[in-house]
């Protein structure tokens, strides 16, 4: 039934990629939707109106829930990942106003900064911000995803800091955390799709190594650039470019 | 009380959509295809319709269509809830009348609730 869905769009090239393609695609589709009904059922019994819980039932479903969202989360980067590699990017560009979208993110990640006594600091430069013609959902997932590891790779009680500045030709997003950095003999794989670093895996076991490859493919989808200087036992800061568009 | 009619296939989600809209005291009826959705309209009259995209026989898509094409049935707001949202289904879902795309993973029951709510009232 599904598969009427997929046929077609764009093919791969190979049958090994187009098996592979198909697999993730299908597979992601399919995971989904049990994914949402636990997500929502759990929901149900946590609002207590069909019977009240005690404490430990509700620290129990919370549990649940906090794992069934990082299933949903894996899943989604899964099909990000295939649509990618299917050639299936497709931008739904508009002028959006950068500064507003960076601060959307950053209230979206208030609490995690929060529960890690992060402090943050954010420059943007002063004077007229230039519009910019991006996918906004897909440019906020970059900031996304860079903020959040900048969260999870600091210590805590640490610092980032996070520029918005205008270049000639180029707006440039930076941000900074102060934690392990990357070790110098693994910084070439970084962006590779499920690639780890040992520090990273140290601090956070669970993550997939494809936050970094799906950042790099929407920055070049729009033409960008995507690239980090890290120090290890210093910290590390990602940046990424896009293009200004004019008018 | 407002009247929903909820087509999706998958009998858990449309367990617990169902719930949640009850729970806000939305009428409810639920059908698991397209040929159980037109029977349904049939006898109740939704101001909304909550329409899954892959279902056994006609999928969405064509269904939306049917109801868009009907002098009786296009004025009555449709919301697409999917697992599906490559950009060029959410275009076309659009493109044909929907007043919009909710992908389910990215949603708790509550939020779908409240954007048919917000939805309700702009009609």
């Amino acid at each position: 039934m599904i598969a009427n869905f997929f046929s077609t769009k764009n093919k791969p090239k190979s049958l090994e990629e187009q098996l592979k393609t198909d697999f993730v695609t299908l597979s992601s589709h399919q995971l989904r939707t049990p994914l949402s009904a636990v997500k929502w059922f759990t929901e149900i019994l946590l609002q207590q109106k069909v019977g009240k819980l005690n404490k430990k039932q509700v620290d129990y479903l919370n549990e649940i829930h906090r794992s069934n969202e990082r299933a949903i989360a894996l899943v989604s980067d899964l099909l990000q990942v295939s649509r990618v590699e299917a050639g299936r990017l497709h931008l739904d560009l508009a002028k959006v106003d950068l500064i507003s979208l960076l601060e959307e993110v950053i209230g979206a990640n208030k609490l995690s900064l929060e529960s890690n006594q992060l402090t943050f600091h954010l420059e943007i430069v002063k004077g007229p911000f230039p519009l910019v013609k991006i996918d906004k959902t897909k440019i906020k997932r970059v900031f996304q995803n860079l903020f959040t590891n900048a969260i999870k790779y600091s210590s805590r009680g640490g610092h980032i800091d996070i520029a918005l500045k205008k270049a000639e030709k180029d707006i440039i997003f930076s941000v900074t955390d102060y934690g392990l950095g990357i070790p110098i003999e693994q910084q070439d794989r970084l962006f590779e799709k499920f690639f780890r670093g040992s520090n990273a895996v140290k601090i956070q076991p669970d993550g997939t190594g494809l936050g970094l490859f799906i950042a790099k493919s929407l920055v070049e989808a729009h033409k960008g650039k995507i690239w980090f200087e890290s120090t290890e036992g210093k910290g590390t800061t990602f940046y990424f470019s896009l293009p200004i568009t004019g008018k | 009380m407002s009247k929903i009619l909820v087509i999706e296939d998958d009998p858990a989600i449309r367990k617990a959509v169902a719930e949640g809209l009850r729970q806000d005291d939305f009428e409810v009826e639920t059908g698991g295809d397209a040929e159980q959705g037109m029977e349904i309209l049939g006898r109740f009259e939704p101001n909304l319709i909550l329409l899954d995209l892959i279902l056994p026989g006609k999928n969405g898509f064509e269904f939306l269509k049917e109801i868009k094409a009907s002098v009786k049935l296009s004025k009555i707001p449709v919301i697409i809830l999917s697992n599906l949202g490559d950009q060029e289904e959410v275009q076309q879902a659009l493109k044909l009348g929907a007043e919009d795309f909710l992908i389910k993973a990215d949603y708790n029951l509550s939020e779908v609730v409240e954007i048919i709510k917000k939805h309700l009232s702009k009609s």
